[in-house]
């Protein structure tokens, strides 16, 4: 009985140790395989709970065979112990009798040392494709043709047709835009190069002189008239707004220009006695007529060759010694004009 | 020179006499400020009232009050604060316990020369009650009119700088006056006449060298002076090209301008036209005249938009453009 009883007792010391060991199963499917096909194999792992153990995750941890593939892992408690399952994918090139097997590493707790348990080894055939010699070789076979599905065409068709209606669309937009637009306008005829001042008041200072206005008792009307021909001068000369500006800014407006004094002076008698004419019912003389008629030709003579180089007033009197064309277009005409009527000019104003 | 004008002419000369004594007189005491002098004139001569902008101590009071004691007519200062009532400004009905009845008590608008001060610090009711008696003339009390003196002329004066708690005149009690005066500050060498003048152990006093009769007078040849119809339509044009500029090439001031000047700007431009031909002593306008006096007749008619406001336009710009594009006769 005492013998017994020890014997009990290693053999639980026994099973006790074996339980704190990693036992590794490896099985296959199947026992013979074509070369190259996949083999389904299940490794089963039983260790103790607190021992981690590491699967393989590539072909290092097979041995005679390639990984391919891993599932998940499963677990679960059994006496004490883990039992891992886990499902692979292997495959083997190798044409004879394998064993395969795996090496499971484990750790222990406290401790970094990299364990290993390997399973027992599995003996499979892998075997050639056979091969009747005995037949003819045959030809490569024709590229296989999928057919098109119906969609595809249909596609092909909606979207041409969308195509084509944009190209419409776009042509129809162009054509109504083109269709709007105005229609581009001719060119500007080139303008008639601006008659000299001076010539410009000499037209109309003569076309007065040859109307006889005062002689003819419109004394308002040749004033107003002289005096806007003088402004009319001015503005288009000196570039000042005389037309806008009284005869008293008008001198001012010289005097800066720096303009001779005694031709400002008699330019003042002309427009104070045109001022007088205008505002306060003077009537002046025959004597202060052709004063004024005579100071105004003057003064344009005089400054018609202000603010230009002495090579520029030589070329303008050369080009006014020459004798005219007969038929001179705009300019002679505009410049031959008679002056506008005293009495229009008057309503105007 | 026709007859007419030549009448007139002598008139004029004859009427004006005076002007350049008054002048003499005036600027005894004021030195400087012959603008505001010369409207000061205008005003009296054209029978018609000043509004004054311009900051403290630009002698505004002094100027009035001088012209004034040229004239030997009565002066009165009225101080527009928030509180004034309209009775303290025309008069009330006071009740004698003497004799059981009520009296009437004249306010300080009875007078010849009334200095409205700071006009736009009372409430619209007394701006009112003044610009009414302004333009009537006359003050009813109770059940009693009175007539306002003659000559008669009101100078009101508005601080630009300081408008917290100010009730502006409205456009319509605007136009009522004749002028709008902006005053600045005198030159340099004023400045230190002034300086010295009002340290001098005796300041210059202005002694009466105009009757009143001489300005009634005077006021009646302002009317015979001869405006010819080229500077009627002259001034015409000014005061269309304010409410339509783009009838006369000017259509960039359109956005600019909310409302032109109305025919009182017409009326006052021709009549503040021929007083400063008076008092230039001619008998006859002519277009400098009427350029002179234009800004201020106009300023205060020439209302501006937010746009121009925006573009820092203000109506004496306006008004120089259009001074510029409308053409002189």
């Amino acid at each position: 009985m005492k013998r017994f009883l020890l014997f009990i007792v290693f053999l639980a010391a026994a099973t006790g140790a074996s339980a704190q060991n990693v036992r590794v199963e490896f099985r296959i499917d199947s026992s013979s395989y074509l070369i190259g096909d996949w083999m389904q194999a299940h490794v089963r792992v039983s260790a103790p709970e607190e021992y981690r153990i590491v699967f393989p995750h590539d072909s290092e941890g097979f041995r005679n065979a390639e990984y391919v593939s891993e599932d998940s892992m499963f677990s679960e408690e059994s006496g004490g112990q883990i039992l891992y399952s886990k499902d692979y994918t292997l495959i083997t090139f190798d044409t004879a009798l394998v064993d395969i097997g795996v090496d499971i590493e484990y750790y222990k707790p406290g401790d970094t040392t990299a364990y290993v348990a390997a399973s027992p080894d599995t003996r499979i055939e892998v075997r050639l494709v056979e091969i009747d010699t005995t037949e003819t070789f045959k030809d490569i076979k024709e590229v296989l043709h999928v057919p098109t599905p119906w969609w595809v065409y249909a596609l092909w068709i909606i979207g041409l047709a969308a195509l084509a209606y944009l190209a419409w669309w776009l042509w129809k937009w162009n054509k109504r835009r083109m269709e709007e637009q105005p229609e581009p306008e001719p060119e500007p005829e080139p303008e008639e190069p601006p008659i000299p001042a001076h010539i410009w008041a000499l037209e109309h200072l003569r076309s007065l002189e040859g109307r006889k206005v005062w002689e003819a008792g419109m004394h308002k009307e040749f004033q107003s008239e002289l005096s806007e021909i003088i402004r009319g001068y001015i503005e288009r000369k000196f570039e000042v707004k005389a037309l806008e500006e009284t005869s008293g800014e008008i001198i001012w407006e010289m005097r800066a220009k720096g303009v001779e004094s005694q031709l400002i002076k008699e330019l003042q008698t002309a427009l104070e006695c045109a001022d007088l004419t205008k505002f306060a019912k003077y009537v002046p003389d025959a004597v202060a007529h052709r004063s004024g008629l005579k100071t105004a030709y003057y003064f344009v003579e005089q400054t018609k060759g202000w603010g230009m180089s002495a090579e520029e007033e030589l070329a303008m009197e050369r080009a006014q010694s020459q004798p005219e064309p007969e038929d001179d277009g705009a300019a002679e005409q505009e410049a031959t004009q008679p002056a506008k009527p005293a009495e229009e000019a008057d309503d105007v104003r | 020179m026709s007859v007419d004008i030549q009448e007139i002419n002598e008139k004029v000369q004859q009427q004006s006499a005076f002007i350049d004594l008054l002048r003499t007189e005036i600027a005894k005491v004021i030195i400087g400020q012959k603008d505001m002098v010369n409207r000061l004139l205008v005003g009296l001569l054209g029978n018609g009232h000043i509004l004054l902008e311009g900051v403290p101590g630009l002698a505004k009071t002094t100027a009035i009050k001088t012209l004034a004691s040229c004239m030997d007519a009565q002066f009165h200062r009225i101080q527009f604060t928030p509180d004034l009532l309209p009775a303290d400004l025309i008069g009330t009905m006071i009740y004698n316990q003497k004799n059981g009845e009520f009296q009437t008590k004249q306010g300080p608008i009875f007078a010849n020369f009334i200095l409205a001060d700071e006009i736009n610090r009372s409430p619209a009711k007394v701006q009112s009650a003044l610009l009414e008696a302004m333009q009537e003339r006359q003050v009813t009390i109770g059940e009693e009119t009175f007539r306002l003196k003659e000559p008669f002329l009101v100078m009101a004066t508005q601080n630009p700088i300081e408008q917290e708690g100010t009730y502006p005149l409205p456009e319509a009690q605007v136009d009522r006056f004749m002028l709008k005066v902006i005053i600045d500050y005198p030159s340099r060498e004023e400045e230190l006449e002034i300086m010295r003048q009002q340290i001098a152990s005796a300041i210059p006093v202005a002694t009466p060298v105009v009757s009143t009769e001489d300005i009634i007078r005077a006021r009646e040849a302002v009317h015979i002076v001869y405006m010819d119809e080229k500077i009627e339509k002259y001034i015409l044009d000014l005061v269309l090209a304010t409410r339509k500029p783009e009838d006369f090439g000017m259509e960039n001031l359109k956005p600019y301008i909310s409302y032109g000047g109305s025919p009182r700007a017409s009326i006052n431009l021709a009549l503040a036209g021929k007083v400063m031909a008076f008092i230039n002593r001619r008998g006859y306008v002519i277009p400098e005249d009427i350029r002179a006096i234009a800004y201020d007749v106009l300023r205060h008619r020439v209302a501006v938009t937010y746009e121009a406001e925006a573009e820092e336009l203000t109506s004496e710009s306006i008004i120089q453009e259009i001074l510029n594009t409308v053409e002189v006769p």
